[in-house]
């Protein structure tokens, strides 16, 4: 069943490694992809919310894995003060078991073979070059040969590290996040919560994602450098005990979310990077189901137009980096200068923004005001982001 | 450059592994600057050998699954 040779292997079967075999599949290539867990999609390791515009790119919103519509955003001060604001942008909240068995659907329906109980524990290697993977399967190990290979190995990722790239996160870069699913409370269904401060998330936020009335994702994001104070876990409990003091859990996950600077290089000697691996969530908003999809499906594309010209040397798969920082790049370094300004402010700053936010009619209150206002609380952030649009 | 906070010295004096607390999330691997923490599907391994008992992976972990004594 599984060959001695592919054109490209994908290591990690979430979105990012999914997109990417599709995509390096229908350029012709031939693919493996390989996931160490189980399932495609267990552990659900998400939030699961995204932007429908932006899904809509890639799929149409139907189906079962899509679990509940969202229409605002309610930011909430660390005293309380609410703000809502318009968006304009209707958001989905995923059953991301189900969406990511169905984008690994779509890989196979493309010709992509796909293995899980397939663990990738390292790299073979001529010349400095990647020439395959090993893989652990749970009765045997072996080596199998490949052109290319992504990794869309999550936010441990060590594909990259193994062909030599230093693909490690700060402490200060990565938020440390824990997640419930909780039942039996009662929420606005229609608005995502996100809440700042001090005493709630240092460095991050907490979020209520709405999946119905009844049902939420609850979680906690802490920075992985400001957690000497308590684990994301306790800030989680605490958050619980504060606000559905009677829900009841019915999943519980932790989970790491990269917010950093993006990465000069994604692409490496045999090797491309896409999803968490490179850093792709959105170092604001934590994000990161849309902007995987859209880095896999062209490291596919790359992988696969590299494997048919008969180049697959770094030179040739250099140019992933460039179209990704093309497109992308300069979108997430403002993203990680904004993040860097939001969560440099005080409590006391949060809380004056909030009430002079909430006070402006609703229409005026979008993100680019609350932005706006916050920052003018703070002239020097002023600066920081100006300079981000440069 | 993503491990110029890579420390020179020690900070921890042990580090131990509880794993009925951990979750597998890789928040460790993550932030490991020296690459000696192994993530299966529900392992978790470290190569004590190659530790420079930084404690970052203790600072990232959500669930407080590796802890260790200051140096």
């Amino acid at each position: 069943m599984i060959r001695d040779q592919y054109d490209v292997i994908v290591v990690g079967g979430g979105p990012a490694g999914t997109t990417a075999a599709r995509s390096a599949a229908l350029v012709g290539a031939s693919v493996l992809l390989l996931e160490k867990d189980r399932d495609l999609g267990l552990p659900v390791r998400c939030a699961e919310a995204v932007g429908r515009k932006s899904l809509d790119r890639f799929m149409e919103p139907q189906g079962q894995w899509i679990a509940h519509q969202l229409n605002d955003v309610r930011l909430v001060a660390p005293d309380g003060t609410v703000v809502e604001v318009d968006t304009d942008e209707v958001g989905y909240v995923l059953n991301r078991r189900l969406f990511d068995q169905e984008l690994g659907r779509r890989a196979v329906q493309a010709g992509a073979q796909i293995l899980t109980r397939a663990y990738v524990f390292g790299l073979s290697m001529e010349n400095g070059r990647v020439t395959g993977v090993r893989v652990k399967f749970p009765d045997r190990a072996i080596t199998v040969g490949a052109k290319v290979v992504v990794g869309a190995d999550g936010v441990e990722s060590r594909v990259g590290r193994w062909a030599g790239m230093r693909t490690n996160f700060a402490l200060k870069d990565l938020e440390s996040c824990y997640q419930v699913m909780l039942g039996g409370i009662s929420v606005h269904p229609d608005f995502v919560e996100c809440h700042f401060g001090e005493e709630v998330a240092p460095g991050g936020y907490a979020w209520i994602f709405p999946k119905g009335n009844d049902v939420a994702n609850v979680g906690v994001g802490i920075a992985a450098n400001r957690t000497d104070g308590a684990s994301a876990r306790v800030f989680l409990e605490r958050f619980i005990e504060r606000h559905f003091p009677k829900g009841s859990i019915l999943a519980c996950v932790a989970g790491g979310v990269p917010a950093a600077r993006p990465f000069r290089q994604i692409h490496g000697p045999g090797v491309l990077l896409a999803g968490d691996a490179a850093a792709h969530s959105n170092p604001l908003t934590g994000g990161g189901i849309i902007s995987a999809m859209a880095a896999g499906e062209l490291a596919g594309q790359v992988a696969a137009e590299c494997v048919r010209a008969g180049d697959w040397s770094e030179a040739a798969l250099a140019r992933y980096t460039a179209r990704w920082e093309d497109r992308w790049g300069s979108e997430q370094r403002s993203y990680y200068r904004l993040k860097e300004a939001v969560h440099r402010l005080t409590d006391k700053t949060l809380n004056q923004a909030a009430r002079i936010l909430s006070r402006l009619p609703p229409d005026k209150r979008t993100m680019q005001n609350v932005f706006r206002v916050t920052l003018a609380h703070h002239p020097k952030l002023l600066l920081d982001i100006a300079r981000s649009f440069l | 450059m993503r491990d110029k906070e890579a420390p020179k010295h020690n900070k921890i004096s042990q580090l131990r592994f509880l794993p009925e607390r951990c979750d597998f999330c890789g928040c460790c691997v993550a932030v490991c600057p020296v690459d000696c923490i192994e993530l299966e599907e529900a392992k978790l391994s470290i190569d004590l050998q190659t530790c420079i008992l930084c404690g970052f992976c203790l600072k990232a972990c959500p669930v407080n699954a590796l802890i260790g004594e200051a140096a």
